[in-house]
């Protein structure tokens, strides 16, 4: 039974993918995909334009919808999203400030919004720790932490104004011009991150069970909680850096994925990589549609979906 | 496998909770821990599984430092369960269980033929066997005690430490509780170490009893010769009068508070 939903989630994923080639200000026919494009301009538009951006969108989708069920089993709250506690304010703003300080934007921009992140992450373990983790506590450090690395990335946007293309559309998440070059620096990333993820699956389940069960069952609950923590942090921090602080995507996903799959993460894990692949490509193919010429940025249809939803998670779970 | 704590001293949040306490838990035998309110009765139980890390002393199985066995090596042999826990929740009475089989996983593959049969033996025992596909959240206290219990028992330990396992059950489902730890016990010869607040369980069901009171081992040996009514008064301040039941066992029965106030 369960293996039949995973099954439909992977069509849709498939299905995201496709319309996310189909759709456009050009229309490509889904044969044209399959057996090619005679048309130069259409080539060059679905090779250059449309192809990287919605594998950019997959691996995004994929990266933030990971980092989000990880986190949710580690702060062992669910509400836990990279974006909502500040995990990806800190990556956004050590991005940036070595984006513009640098002024370097490649390889080196991840790994500094991996270390802001970490120290994101490390800031909240701070805040909400007094005797052990509380979900609600976490949740108020994570708005605290991420107001202040918030107003540090306006100020950079403001002292560097003249360097910031785009900001912002970076400020809510876009997937507008993305290229080749930023798959590039998404897939050894995503790569990395989900194979570490879909082997800390049974881990993630003996952790649900609380810390004092899971030390029980012999995990050295710190250690794997810093493991994760870190998985997360990068996959967040790679996603950050290519399309900005997309949020919501890790709240809504692995929520979803958890209604209709369980909570046994073994399942779990790939339904929410899958899903989060179809969110993704789907709402950006709706975001860069609907009000054509005009692209909106997908983060803008994500907090759409994704404020209401946090909202039914406050009301039902806290 | 026998357990021992020696010259056990620790400071939770700078206060004392336990001074140079000793003691010994011996092999094969049931072993209750009893004590009033905050006498650090789970804190010691914490420390002899190595929950709380930062003690000052050692605890030895067989004579081999716990510190240097590893987490895992030590879920093997010692599985405890804490008051404190929590499952998703659509977990079955079956998953809960099989988590016991987490120690001995593989890097991969599924549940190997002991996993199953060590699994099937713990639904036997605590008889939860036509319970296995049940949301564990839809069992009644005294069914989902005994699948917390059952998952401890899926890890087949030769030492088990229970804190407060009756808390919160009726009192039919306490003894029920009770009847499965001896059943346990009696069976596999396994070492059970638990923290008690009824003294009739700790004398009916125990082999010794470790009295803690003021961070220290007020009383340690044969329960019925310790635990007097002149016992209670000491450590709890209560006063109590004893009864001989039709079975011949001696009861104690709390009367009132011994000291005035409130």
């Amino acid at each position: 039974m369960k293996t039949i939903k995973l099954s439909l989630i992977f069509a849709a994923t498939v299905a995201g993918f496709f319309l996310s080639l189909i759709n456009g200000s050009v229309d490509i026919s889904p044969a044209q995909i399959f057996f090619g494009v005679e048309d130069e301009t259409k080539r060059q538009i679905l090779e250059n334009i449309r192809l990287p951006r919605t594998i950019v969108a997959v691996l995004v989708g994929v990266n933030l919808s990971l980092s989000g069920a990880i986190l949710q089993a580690v702060m062992k709250n669910p509400l836990a999203d990279p974006h909502i506690i500040g995990i990806s304010s800190g990556a956004g703003l050590f991005g940036i400030f070595v984006m513009m300080v640098a002024d370097d934007a490649g390889a080196l921009m991840t790994p500094a919004a991996f270390v802001g992140a970490m120290l994101a992450a490390s800031l909240i373990y701070l805040l909400a720790w007094k005797d052990g983790i509380r979900p609600i506590r976490v949740i108020l450090a994570g708005v605290a932490v991420s107001a202040f690395l918030g107003a540090g990335i306006s100020a950079l946007l403001i002292f560097y104004s003249d360097k910031v293309h785009g900001a912002l559309l970076w400020m809510v998440g876009g997937l507008s011009a993305r290229s080749w070059q930023h798959v590039e620096i998404l897939l050894p990333y995503s790569i990395a991150g989900t194979i570490a993820t879909f082997l800390a699956a049974r881990h993630l389940n003996v952790l649900q069970l609380g810390d004092e069960v899971a030390t029980g069952l012999g995990l050295r609950v710190n250690l794997v909680r810093t493991i994760l923590t870190a998985i997360a942090a990068m996959l967040a921090a790679s996603a950050v850096c290519v399309v900005g602080l997309l949020g919501f995507v890790g709240l809504i996903v692995p929520h979803t994925a958890r209604l209709i799959l369980g909570s046994d993460y073994r399942l779990l894990l790939p339904g929410a990589a899958f899903l989060g692949a179809a969110v993704v490509t789907i709402s950006d193919t709706f975001a860069r549609t609907i009000f054509a010429p005009t692209e909106l940025p997908v983060g803008i249809l994500m907090a759409m979906l994704g404020a209401p939803f946090f909202l039914y998670l406050l009301r039902k779970e806290l | 496998m026998n357990l021992s704590a020696e010259n056990i001293s620790v400071r939770l949040g700078g206060k004392e909770i336990l001074r140079n306490v000793s003691c010994n838990f011996l092999s094969g035998k049931k072993t209750a821990i009893i004590g009033p309110n905050g006498a650090g009765k789970s804190t010691l139980l914490k420390i002899l599984c190595l929950l709380i890390k930062n003690f000052s002393g050692n605890v030895k199985i067989d004579g081999i430092d716990i510190r240097t066995l590893g987490r895992n090596n030590l879920a093997r042999i010692m599985a405890i369960l804490p008051q404190e826990r929590d499952a998703p929740h659509d977990t079955t009475v079956k998953q809960l269980i099989s988590f016991g089989r987490f120690p001995y996983r593989k890097f991969f593959g599924g549940n190997s033929s002991e996993d199953e049969s060590a699994i099937k033996e713990a639904l036997e025992l605590t008889r939860l066997t036509d319970f296995e596909s049940r949301q564990v959240i839809s069992l009644s206290g005294g069914e989902r005690q005994r699948a917390w219990l059952a998952m401890t028992l899926a890890q087949r330990p030769k030492l088990l430490l229970l804190d407060e396992p009756t808390t919160y059950l009726d009192i039919a489902h306490q003894l029920e509780v009770m009847d499965i730890i001896a059943d346990v016990n009696r069976r596999f010869a396994t070492t059970i170490i638990m923290v008690l607040h009824d003294i009739n369980h700790a004398r009916l069901y125990s082999d010794d009893v470790l009295i803690i009171k003021d961070k220290k081992i007020y009383a340690a040996g044969d329960p019925i010769k310790i635990l007097t009514a002149r016992t209670l008064g000491e450590v709890f301040n209560v006063t109590a009068d004893t009864f001989t039941n039709a079975a011949g066992d001696e009861i104690i029965f709390p009367i009132r508070r011994t000291t005035s106030g409130l």
